[in-house]
Protein backbone atom coordinates (compact mmCIF):
# COMPACT_ATOMS: atom_id res chain seq x y z
CA UNK A 1 0.00 0.00 0.00
CA UNK A 2 1.36 3.42 -0.92
CA UNK A 3 0.73 5.63 2.11
CA UNK A 4 -0.28 9.30 0.59
CA UNK A 5 2.75 12.27 1.51
CA UNK A 6 1.31 14.48 3.98
CA UNK A 7 0.31 17.97 2.52
CA UNK A 8 3.95 20.47 2.55
CA UNK A 9 3.14 23.78 4.07
CA UNK A 10 5.06 27.25 3.87
CA UNK A 11 4.44 29.88 6.42
CA UNK A 12 5.07 33.60 5.50
CA UNK A 13 5.03 36.48 7.71
CA UNK A 14 4.87 39.50 5.68
CA UNK A 15 5.63 43.31 7.20
CA UNK A 16 6.97 46.85 6.12
CA UNK A 17 9.79 49.12 7.19
CA UNK A 18 9.77 52.55 6.84
CA UNK A 19 6.70 54.89 5.65
CA UNK A 20 5.11 54.92 2.41
CA UNK A 21 4.01 58.25 2.55
CA UNK A 22 5.53 60.85 -0.11
CA UNK A 23 3.71 63.66 0.79
CA UNK A 24 1.79 65.04 3.62
CA UNK A 25 -1.97 65.97 3.87
CA UNK A 26 -1.74 69.32 2.17
CA UNK A 27 0.71 67.98 -0.40
CA UNK A 28 3.85 69.10 0.71
CA UNK A 29 7.17 66.86 -0.19
CA UNK A 30 7.76 64.56 3.27
CA UNK A 31 10.43 63.48 1.41
CA UNK A 32 14.07 64.20 2.99
CA UNK A 33 12.78 65.73 5.50
CA UNK A 34 13.84 64.43 9.14
CA UNK A 35 11.50 62.09 10.38
CA UNK A 36 10.58 60.83 6.94
CA UNK A 37 12.38 57.55 6.29
CA UNK A 38 14.60 57.36 2.89
CA UNK A 39 13.25 53.86 1.53
CA UNK A 40 10.57 51.57 2.35
CA UNK A 41 11.25 47.95 2.77
CA UNK A 42 8.34 45.30 2.55
CA UNK A 43 9.84 41.76 3.87
CA UNK A 44 8.57 38.26 4.18
CA UNK A 45 10.15 35.49 6.64
CA UNK A 46 9.67 32.15 5.65
CA UNK A 47 9.22 30.28 9.16
CA UNK A 48 9.72 26.07 9.23
CA UNK A 49 8.57 25.94 12.76
CA UNK A 50 5.92 28.46 13.61
CA UNK A 51 4.69 27.37 17.15
CA UNK A 52 8.75 26.36 17.79
CA UNK A 53 9.82 30.12 17.11
CA UNK A 54 6.56 31.09 19.26
CA UNK A 55 7.67 29.08 22.24
CA UNK A 56 11.57 29.98 22.21
CA UNK A 57 10.47 33.67 21.78
CA UNK A 58 7.35 33.58 24.62
CA UNK A 59 10.32 31.67 27.11
CA UNK A 60 12.67 34.55 26.30
CA UNK A 61 10.40 37.01 27.45
CA UNK A 62 9.07 35.50 30.11
CA UNK A 63 12.82 35.07 31.23
CA UNK A 64 13.60 38.64 30.48
CA UNK A 65 10.89 40.37 32.54
CA UNK A 66 11.42 38.02 35.73
CA UNK A 67 15.07 39.42 35.57
CA UNK A 68 15.12 41.87 38.12
CA UNK A 69 18.10 43.57 36.13
CA UNK A 70 14.73 44.78 33.60
CA UNK A 71 13.08 45.71 36.30
CA UNK A 72 12.66 49.38 35.58
CA UNK A 73 13.20 49.23 31.85
CA UNK A 74 10.17 51.75 30.79
CA UNK A 75 9.05 49.24 27.91
CA UNK A 76 9.43 46.41 29.28
CA UNK A 77 6.47 47.35 31.99
CA UNK A 78 2.93 46.09 31.35
CA UNK A 79 1.47 49.15 31.01
CA UNK A 80 3.76 50.67 28.57
CA UNK A 81 2.06 47.40 26.18
CA UNK A 82 5.64 47.18 24.73
CA UNK A 83 8.45 44.36 25.38
CA UNK A 84 6.03 42.94 28.23
CA UNK A 85 3.65 41.71 24.83
CA UNK A 86 5.07 41.75 22.00
CA UNK A 87 9.11 42.16 20.81
CA UNK A 88 9.82 45.08 18.68
CA UNK A 89 12.85 45.95 18.02
CA UNK A 90 12.15 49.82 17.24
CA UNK A 91 10.76 49.69 21.03
CA UNK A 92 13.19 47.16 22.83
CA UNK A 93 16.16 48.55 24.37
CA UNK A 94 19.79 47.15 22.91
CA UNK A 95 20.15 44.18 25.68
CA UNK A 96 16.72 42.55 24.45
CA UNK A 97 17.46 42.92 21.07
CA UNK A 98 20.44 40.93 21.55
CA UNK A 99 18.61 38.43 22.96
CA UNK A 100 15.80 38.16 20.23
CA UNK A 101 18.66 37.80 17.41
CA UNK A 102 20.39 35.25 19.34
CA UNK A 103 16.98 33.50 19.55
CA UNK A 104 16.16 34.11 15.96
CA UNK A 105 19.60 32.78 14.59
CA UNK A 106 19.02 29.79 16.34
CA UNK A 107 15.66 29.44 14.35
CA UNK A 108 14.57 27.90 10.90
CA UNK A 109 13.95 30.83 9.12
CA UNK A 110 14.31 32.29 5.16
CA UNK A 111 14.25 35.71 5.10
CA UNK A 112 13.54 37.72 1.85
CA UNK A 113 12.29 41.93 0.95
CA UNK A 114 11.94 44.34 -1.49
CA UNK A 115 13.38 47.50 -1.24
CA UNK A 116 11.92 50.74 -2.75
CA UNK A 117 14.08 54.11 -2.32
CA UNK A 118 11.36 57.11 -2.18
CA UNK A 119 13.18 59.69 -4.07
CA UNK A 120 13.24 57.65 -6.73
CA UNK A 121 9.80 56.84 -6.41
CA UNK A 122 8.83 60.51 -5.61
CA UNK A 123 10.52 61.12 -8.82
CA UNK A 124 8.56 58.81 -11.06
CA UNK A 125 5.48 60.39 -9.30
CA UNK A 126 6.71 63.31 -10.87
CA UNK A 127 6.55 62.05 -13.70
CA UNK A 128 3.59 60.26 -13.75
CA UNK A 129 1.88 63.62 -13.02
CA UNK A 130 3.01 65.05 -15.67
CA UNK A 131 1.11 62.71 -17.96
CA UNK A 132 -1.76 61.89 -15.76
CA UNK A 133 -3.08 64.99 -14.25
CA UNK A 134 -5.84 63.06 -12.00
CA UNK A 135 -3.21 60.58 -10.87
CA UNK A 136 -3.11 60.41 -6.97
CA UNK A 137 -0.08 58.50 -4.84
CA UNK A 138 -1.28 56.43 -2.66
CA UNK A 139 0.64 54.35 0.08
CA UNK A 140 -1.29 51.62 -0.08
CA UNK A 141 -0.32 51.67 -3.84
CA UNK A 142 3.30 51.45 -2.42
CA UNK A 143 2.61 48.53 -0.27
CA UNK A 144 0.35 46.45 -2.76
CA UNK A 145 3.35 46.13 -5.35
CA UNK A 146 5.35 45.53 -3.46
CA UNK A 147 3.82 42.70 -2.02
CA UNK A 148 3.32 41.66 -5.41
CA UNK A 149 7.12 42.22 -6.40
CA UNK A 150 7.71 39.98 -3.38
CA UNK A 151 5.53 37.21 -3.60
CA UNK A 152 6.26 36.84 -7.62
CA UNK A 153 10.08 36.11 -7.26
CA UNK A 154 10.89 32.29 -6.74
CA UNK A 155 9.91 30.76 -2.88
CA UNK A 156 10.11 26.99 -2.64
CA UNK A 157 6.75 25.03 -3.77
CA UNK A 158 4.47 23.59 -1.42
CA UNK A 159 0.68 22.11 -1.15
CA UNK A 160 -0.18 25.19 1.43
CA UNK A 161 0.89 28.55 1.61
CA UNK A 162 -0.13 30.29 4.41
CA UNK A 163 0.73 34.27 4.84
CA UNK A 164 0.50 36.18 7.88
CA UNK A 165 0.66 39.59 7.26
CA UNK A 166 0.65 42.36 9.50
CA UNK A 167 -2.33 44.69 10.02
CA UNK A 168 -1.32 48.28 8.80
CA UNK A 169 -2.96 50.55 11.62
CA UNK A 170 -6.47 50.09 11.57
CA UNK A 171 -6.61 48.59 8.37
CA UNK A 172 -6.64 44.97 7.25
CA UNK A 173 -6.58 44.96 3.71
CA UNK A 174 -6.84 41.17 3.26
CA UNK A 175 -9.06 41.75 -0.24
CA UNK A 176 -6.43 43.72 -1.56
CA UNK A 177 -3.76 41.76 -0.22
CA UNK A 178 -4.56 38.84 -1.87
CA UNK A 179 -5.22 40.12 -5.09
CA UNK A 180 -1.78 41.01 -5.05
CA UNK A 181 -0.61 37.74 -3.98
CA UNK A 182 -2.85 35.97 -6.78
CA UNK A 183 -1.20 38.99 -9.01
CA UNK A 184 1.92 37.19 -8.50
CA UNK A 185 0.89 33.58 -8.31
CA UNK A 186 -0.61 34.41 -11.85
CA UNK A 187 3.06 36.15 -12.84
CA UNK A 188 4.75 32.95 -11.77
CA UNK A 189 2.72 30.97 -13.55
CA UNK A 190 2.73 32.38 -16.67
CA UNK A 191 6.62 32.69 -16.57
CA UNK A 192 7.28 29.12 -15.16
CA UNK A 193 4.03 27.09 -16.43
CA UNK A 194 3.24 25.97 -12.71
CA UNK A 195 2.00 26.81 -10.00
CA UNK A 196 3.54 27.08 -6.78
CA UNK A 197 0.96 26.01 -4.49
CA UNK A 198 -2.61 24.46 -3.98
CA UNK A 199 -3.70 26.02 -1.89
CA UNK A 200 -3.30 29.63 -0.36
CA UNK A 201 -4.62 31.06 3.53
CA UNK A 202 -4.16 34.96 4.41
CA UNK A 203 -4.44 36.45 7.36
CA UNK A 204 -4.10 39.78 8.70
CA UNK A 205 -2.73 39.73 12.41
CA UNK A 206 -1.10 41.61 14.64
CA UNK A 207 2.72 40.78 16.68
CA UNK A 208 1.02 39.74 19.53
CA UNK A 209 -0.94 37.35 18.40
CA UNK A 210 1.09 36.32 15.77
CA UNK A 211 4.98 35.81 16.65
CA UNK A 212 6.33 35.29 13.07
CA UNK A 213 5.36 39.01 12.93
CA UNK A 214 7.84 40.04 15.90
CA UNK A 215 10.66 37.95 14.25
CA UNK A 216 10.24 39.55 10.78
CA UNK A 217 9.69 43.04 12.67
CA UNK A 218 13.24 42.09 13.83
CA UNK A 219 14.66 41.16 10.47
CA UNK A 220 13.30 44.08 8.76
CA UNK A 221 15.07 46.53 11.50
CA UNK A 222 18.25 44.92 10.64
CA UNK A 223 17.55 45.79 7.26
CA UNK A 224 16.28 49.16 7.84
CA UNK A 225 19.75 50.02 9.81
CA UNK A 226 21.58 49.31 6.67
CA UNK A 227 19.69 51.49 4.67
CA UNK A 228 18.82 54.01 6.61
CA UNK A 229 21.67 54.72 8.98
CA UNK A 230 24.90 52.37 7.16
CA UNK A 231 24.94 50.06 10.01
CA UNK A 232 25.53 46.40 8.46
CA UNK A 233 26.20 44.75 12.22
CA UNK A 234 22.69 43.72 12.62
CA UNK A 235 22.62 42.73 9.16
CA UNK A 236 25.35 40.76 9.12
CA UNK A 237 24.39 38.75 11.78
CA UNK A 238 21.43 37.30 10.18
CA UNK A 239 22.66 37.29 6.71
CA UNK A 240 22.62 33.50 6.80
CA UNK A 241 19.09 34.06 7.30
CA UNK A 242 18.73 36.40 4.24
CA UNK A 243 17.68 34.68 0.59
CA UNK A 244 17.64 37.64 -1.46
CA UNK A 245 17.08 41.56 -1.18
CA UNK A 246 15.18 43.30 -4.13
CA UNK A 247 16.77 46.64 -4.15
CA UNK A 248 14.35 47.98 -7.06
CA UNK A 249 15.63 51.27 -7.58
CA UNK A 250 19.40 50.17 -7.61
CA UNK A 251 20.78 50.87 -10.91
CA UNK A 252 24.19 49.11 -12.03
CA UNK A 253 25.32 49.15 -15.07
CA UNK A 254 22.72 50.90 -16.80
CA UNK A 255 20.06 48.96 -15.39
CA UNK A 256 18.02 49.44 -12.66
CA UNK A 257 17.12 47.03 -10.03
CA UNK A 258 19.92 44.64 -8.12
CA UNK A 259 19.54 41.07 -6.67
CA UNK A 260 21.48 41.16 -2.82
CA UNK A 261 21.93 37.02 -2.06
CA UNK A 262 24.38 34.78 -0.68
CA UNK A 263 26.27 34.74 -3.85
CA UNK A 264 26.35 38.68 -4.07
CA UNK A 265 26.10 39.97 -0.42
CA UNK A 266 24.71 43.52 0.74
CA UNK A 267 27.65 45.18 2.02
CA UNK A 268 28.69 48.64 2.30
CA UNK A 269 30.69 49.42 -0.07
CA UNK A 270 28.39 48.66 -3.19
CA UNK A 271 27.11 51.94 -2.31
CA UNK A 272 23.82 51.19 -1.57
CA UNK A 273 23.70 54.02 0.41
CA UNK A 274 24.46 57.03 -2.17
CA UNK B 1 25.25 75.15 35.90
CA UNK B 2 25.41 71.83 38.09
CA UNK B 3 28.64 71.80 39.73
CA UNK B 4 30.14 69.26 42.24
CA UNK B 5 29.71 71.27 45.46
CA UNK B 6 32.81 72.71 47.32
CA UNK B 7 31.46 72.50 50.94
CA UNK B 8 31.21 69.33 51.47
CA UNK B 9 32.98 65.99 50.62
CA UNK B 10 31.58 65.10 46.73
CA UNK B 11 30.72 61.90 46.40
CA UNK B 12 30.04 60.31 42.27
CA UNK B 13 30.09 57.28 40.61
CA UNK B 14 31.94 56.65 37.83
CA UNK B 15 31.02 53.79 35.18
CA UNK B 16 31.28 53.40 31.02
CA UNK B 17 30.14 50.56 29.18
CA UNK B 18 32.91 47.48 28.72
CA UNK B 19 33.61 47.48 25.20
CA UNK B 20 37.09 46.01 25.51
CA UNK B 21 37.46 43.30 28.03
CA UNK B 22 35.74 40.17 29.02
CA UNK B 23 35.27 40.95 32.90
CA UNK B 24 33.35 44.41 33.77
CA UNK B 25 35.18 46.40 35.62
CA UNK B 26 34.45 49.89 34.93
CA UNK B 27 32.66 51.09 38.02
CA UNK B 28 34.75 53.51 40.53
CA UNK B 29 34.11 56.07 42.83
CA UNK B 30 35.84 59.60 43.52
CA UNK B 31 35.60 62.79 45.23
CA UNK B 32 37.29 64.61 42.49
CA UNK B 33 37.06 65.98 39.34
CA UNK B 34 37.74 62.98 36.90
CA UNK B 35 39.86 62.34 34.11
CA UNK B 36 37.16 61.03 31.35
CA UNK B 37 39.68 58.50 30.10
CA UNK B 38 40.35 56.41 33.59
CA UNK B 39 37.72 54.32 32.82
CA UNK B 40 37.06 54.17 29.21
CA UNK B 41 35.35 56.99 28.51
CA UNK B 42 33.99 57.69 31.63
CA UNK B 43 30.44 59.14 32.77
CA UNK B 44 30.44 60.37 35.51
CA UNK B 45 27.06 60.84 38.06
CA UNK B 46 27.58 62.93 41.40
CA UNK B 47 25.54 62.19 43.77
CA UNK B 48 24.67 65.49 44.98
CA UNK B 49 24.40 68.59 42.48
CA UNK B 50 24.42 72.44 43.30
CA UNK B 51 23.25 75.09 40.74
CA UNK B 52 25.24 78.28 40.20
CA UNK B 53 24.28 80.46 37.91
CA UNK B 54 27.80 82.46 37.96
CA UNK B 55 29.88 79.33 36.51
CA UNK B 56 31.51 77.26 38.38
CA UNK B 57 34.04 78.79 40.59
CA UNK B 58 31.26 80.79 41.64
CA UNK B 59 31.56 81.96 45.43
CA UNK B 60 28.07 81.05 46.22
CA UNK B 61 26.60 77.81 45.73
CA UNK B 62 22.86 76.90 45.84
CA UNK B 63 21.50 74.53 48.05
CA UNK B 64 23.15 70.73 47.36
CA UNK B 65 20.54 68.14 45.57
CA UNK B 66 20.54 64.88 45.34
CA UNK B 67 21.14 63.67 41.68
CA UNK B 68 18.58 60.81 42.37
CA UNK B 69 15.18 60.80 40.78
CA UNK B 70 12.47 61.64 42.99
CA UNK B 71 10.58 59.02 41.43
CA UNK B 72 13.75 56.48 41.54
CA UNK B 73 13.96 57.08 44.96
CA UNK B 74 10.28 56.52 45.81
CA UNK B 75 10.44 53.03 44.03
CA UNK B 76 12.98 51.82 46.25
CA UNK B 77 11.54 52.97 49.45
CA UNK B 78 8.06 51.52 48.13
CA UNK B 79 10.18 48.10 47.15
CA UNK B 80 11.55 48.09 50.09
CA UNK B 81 8.51 48.99 52.52
CA UNK B 82 10.18 51.28 54.53
CA UNK B 83 8.29 52.31 57.30
CA UNK B 84 11.24 54.31 58.87
CA UNK B 85 10.72 56.82 56.09
CA UNK B 86 13.25 56.95 52.82
CA UNK B 87 16.68 55.28 52.79
CA UNK B 88 19.18 57.69 52.54
CA UNK B 89 20.61 58.69 49.02
CA UNK B 90 23.88 57.64 50.16
CA UNK B 91 22.51 54.48 51.13
CA UNK B 92 21.63 53.94 47.56
CA UNK B 93 24.82 55.03 46.65
CA UNK B 94 26.46 52.17 48.53
CA UNK B 95 23.95 49.47 47.31
CA UNK B 96 24.60 50.16 43.95
CA UNK B 97 28.41 50.05 44.45
CA UNK B 98 28.28 46.98 45.83
CA UNK B 99 26.06 45.51 43.63
CA UNK B 100 28.23 46.75 40.27
CA UNK B 101 30.89 45.26 42.67
CA UNK B 102 29.02 41.42 42.33
CA UNK B 103 30.85 39.44 40.82
CA UNK B 104 27.92 36.93 40.11
CA UNK B 105 26.45 40.36 38.68
CA UNK B 106 29.16 40.89 36.51
CA UNK B 107 29.90 37.61 34.73
CA UNK B 108 25.56 36.74 35.08
CA UNK B 109 25.19 40.37 33.39
CA UNK B 110 28.40 40.26 31.08
CA UNK B 111 26.56 40.56 27.87
CA UNK B 112 23.77 43.24 28.43
CA UNK B 113 27.00 44.61 29.96
CA UNK B 114 29.40 44.90 27.10
CA UNK B 115 26.16 46.11 25.16
CA UNK B 116 24.68 49.08 27.16
CA UNK B 117 25.65 50.89 30.75
CA UNK B 118 25.10 48.79 34.35
CA UNK B 119 21.49 48.16 35.29
CA UNK B 120 20.56 48.51 38.74
CA UNK B 121 18.60 45.39 40.22
CA UNK B 122 16.63 46.83 43.24
CA UNK B 123 15.89 44.62 45.98
CA UNK B 124 12.56 44.09 48.00
CA UNK B 125 14.66 43.09 51.01
CA UNK B 126 15.43 44.86 53.37
CA UNK B 127 18.45 43.24 55.00
CA UNK B 128 19.71 42.84 52.10
CA UNK B 129 19.90 46.08 51.15
CA UNK B 130 21.15 47.09 54.27
CA UNK B 131 24.06 44.47 54.24
CA UNK B 132 24.88 45.14 50.38
CA UNK B 133 24.72 49.07 51.51
CA UNK B 134 27.11 48.40 54.12
CA UNK B 135 29.50 46.54 52.01
CA UNK B 136 29.59 49.42 49.46
CA UNK B 137 30.39 51.71 51.90
CA UNK B 138 32.62 49.86 52.98
CA UNK B 139 34.40 49.45 49.33
CA UNK B 140 33.61 53.02 48.59
CA UNK B 141 35.99 53.60 51.63
CA UNK B 142 38.88 51.40 50.70
CA UNK B 143 38.46 53.05 46.98
CA UNK B 144 38.73 56.79 47.82
CA UNK B 145 41.91 55.47 50.48
CA UNK B 146 39.73 56.67 53.36
CA UNK B 147 39.84 53.54 55.33
CA UNK B 148 41.58 52.92 58.33
CA UNK B 149 42.06 49.37 57.24
CA UNK B 150 44.83 50.80 54.58
CA UNK B 151 47.10 52.19 57.47
CA UNK B 152 47.62 48.51 58.03
CA UNK B 153 50.27 47.45 55.31
CA UNK B 154 50.01 43.83 54.19
CA UNK B 155 53.53 44.59 52.21
CA UNK B 156 56.88 44.68 53.15
CA UNK B 157 59.95 46.39 50.99
CA UNK B 158 62.31 44.47 49.91
CA UNK B 159 65.87 45.99 48.19
CA UNK B 160 67.37 49.61 48.61
CA UNK B 161 66.68 50.58 44.19
CA UNK B 162 63.70 53.23 44.33
CA UNK B 163 63.73 53.80 40.35
CA UNK B 164 60.76 52.32 38.34
CA UNK B 165 62.40 50.25 35.73
CA UNK B 166 60.45 46.85 34.37
CA UNK B 167 57.29 46.26 36.99
CA UNK B 168 56.83 42.32 37.25
CA UNK B 169 55.10 40.10 39.55
CA UNK B 170 57.16 36.30 40.63
CA UNK B 171 56.02 33.97 43.50
CA UNK B 172 58.94 34.64 45.60
CA UNK B 173 58.08 36.03 49.15
CA UNK B 174 54.05 35.41 48.74
CA UNK B 175 54.06 36.81 46.05
CA UNK B 176 56.84 40.45 44.67
CA UNK B 177 56.13 43.10 42.83
CA UNK B 178 59.41 43.90 41.51
CA UNK B 179 60.11 47.74 40.22
CA UNK B 180 63.14 46.19 38.49
CA UNK B 181 61.95 43.01 37.20
CA UNK B 182 64.18 40.61 35.21
CA UNK B 183 62.92 38.51 32.19
CA UNK B 184 59.48 38.92 30.02
CA UNK B 185 55.67 39.36 30.28
CA UNK B 186 54.45 36.42 32.05
CA UNK B 187 58.24 34.79 32.76
CA UNK B 188 59.32 37.45 35.00
CA UNK B 189 62.16 36.90 37.24
CA UNK B 190 63.57 38.24 40.96
CA UNK B 191 64.68 41.78 40.62
CA UNK B 192 66.48 43.44 43.69
CA UNK B 193 63.68 46.23 44.81
CA UNK B 194 59.92 45.44 45.16
CA UNK B 195 57.04 44.73 47.49
CA UNK B 196 56.70 41.63 48.99
CA UNK B 197 53.40 39.81 50.01
CA UNK B 198 51.36 40.80 47.07
CA UNK B 199 49.17 37.77 46.35
CA UNK B 200 48.69 37.02 42.06
CA UNK B 201 44.68 38.14 42.57
CA UNK B 202 45.35 41.27 43.83
CA UNK B 203 48.27 41.90 40.95
CA UNK B 204 46.34 40.64 38.84
CA UNK B 205 42.97 42.90 39.46
CA UNK B 206 41.70 45.37 37.06
CA UNK B 207 39.47 48.44 37.62
CA UNK B 208 38.40 49.74 34.05
CA UNK B 209 40.38 47.98 32.10
CA UNK B 210 44.08 48.49 33.86
CA UNK B 211 45.57 46.23 35.94
CA UNK B 212 46.08 48.17 38.76
CA UNK B 213 49.52 47.33 40.89
CA UNK B 214 51.11 47.68 37.67
CA UNK B 215 49.36 50.48 36.24
CA UNK B 216 50.43 52.46 39.25
CA UNK B 217 53.98 51.77 39.19
CA UNK B 218 54.54 51.38 35.27
CA UNK B 219 53.22 55.15 34.97
CA UNK B 220 56.02 56.45 37.14
CA UNK B 221 58.64 54.50 34.65
CA UNK B 222 62.41 55.82 35.48
CA UNK B 223 61.51 57.62 38.16
CA UNK B 224 62.50 57.23 41.99
CA UNK B 225 60.05 56.47 44.70
CA UNK B 226 59.77 58.44 47.44
CA UNK B 227 58.43 57.47 51.13
CA UNK B 228 55.42 58.72 50.68
CA UNK B 229 54.96 56.52 47.05
CA UNK B 230 55.83 53.55 49.01
CA UNK B 231 52.82 54.07 51.33
CA UNK B 232 50.86 55.16 48.90
CA UNK B 233 51.80 52.05 46.93
CA UNK B 234 51.05 49.57 49.92
CA UNK B 235 47.66 51.58 50.75
CA UNK B 236 46.77 50.06 46.73
CA UNK B 237 47.77 46.70 47.46
CA UNK B 238 45.19 46.63 50.31
CA UNK B 239 42.73 48.19 48.81
CA UNK B 240 42.73 46.14 46.26
CA UNK B 241 43.17 43.07 48.62
CA UNK B 242 40.04 44.19 50.48
CA UNK B 243 38.46 44.59 47.58
CA UNK B 244 38.75 40.77 46.98
CA UNK B 245 37.23 39.85 49.73
CA UNK B 246 34.48 42.01 49.91
CA UNK B 247 33.47 41.05 46.26
CA UNK B 248 33.25 37.38 47.84
CA UNK B 249 31.30 38.66 50.88
CA UNK B 250 28.60 40.75 48.41
CA UNK B 251 28.07 37.15 46.47
CA UNK B 252 27.78 35.84 49.82
CA UNK B 253 25.69 37.86 51.20
CA UNK B 254 23.43 37.64 47.89
CA UNK B 255 23.25 34.16 48.02
CA UNK B 256 22.10 33.92 51.51
CA UNK B 257 19.24 36.15 50.75
CA UNK B 258 18.18 33.84 47.81
CA UNK B 259 20.76 34.29 44.89
CA UNK B 260 20.21 35.68 41.41
CA UNK B 261 17.77 36.45 40.44
CA UNK B 262 15.27 35.45 43.87
CA UNK B 263 17.12 38.31 45.83
CA UNK B 264 16.34 40.75 43.75
CA UNK B 265 12.70 39.71 43.20
CA UNK B 266 10.41 42.68 44.40
CA UNK B 267 8.11 41.19 45.95
CA UNK B 268 9.40 41.59 49.41
CA UNK B 269 9.57 38.20 51.66
CA UNK B 270 6.97 36.82 53.79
Amino acid sequence: MIEAEAPTALHFFVDEAGDPALFNSKGRILVGEEGCSRYFILGKLDVADPVALQSALDDLRTDLLADPYFKRVPSMQANQRKTALAFHAKDDIAEVRREVFRVLLQADLRFYAAVRDKSALLAYVKQRNEREADYRYKGDELYDTLVEELFRRYHPFADDLNICFAKRGNKARTHAFRSAIERAEARFELDFGTRRSERVHIVASTPVENTGLQAVDYCLWALQRRYERGEDRYLELIWDKVVEIDDLDRIEGGRKGVIYNKKRPLIIDQGALE
Amino acid sequence: MEVFREDAPPLALMFSRNTKHSTYTNIYVTRQIADRDCLEKANVAPLYTSSSSEGLFAGHLSERRCNLSAAFVTQVTEQLAQSLGAPLSGDIFHYAYAVFHSPDYRSRYAEFLKIDFPRLPVTANLGLFHALATLGSELVSLHLLESPILDQPITTTIGKAREVAKVGWTQDNGGTVWIDAGGKKDAYTAGTMGFCGVPEAVWRFHIGGYQVCEKWLKDRKGRSLSNDDIAHYQKIVVALSETIRLMAEIDYVIDQHGGWPGAFQTEAPA
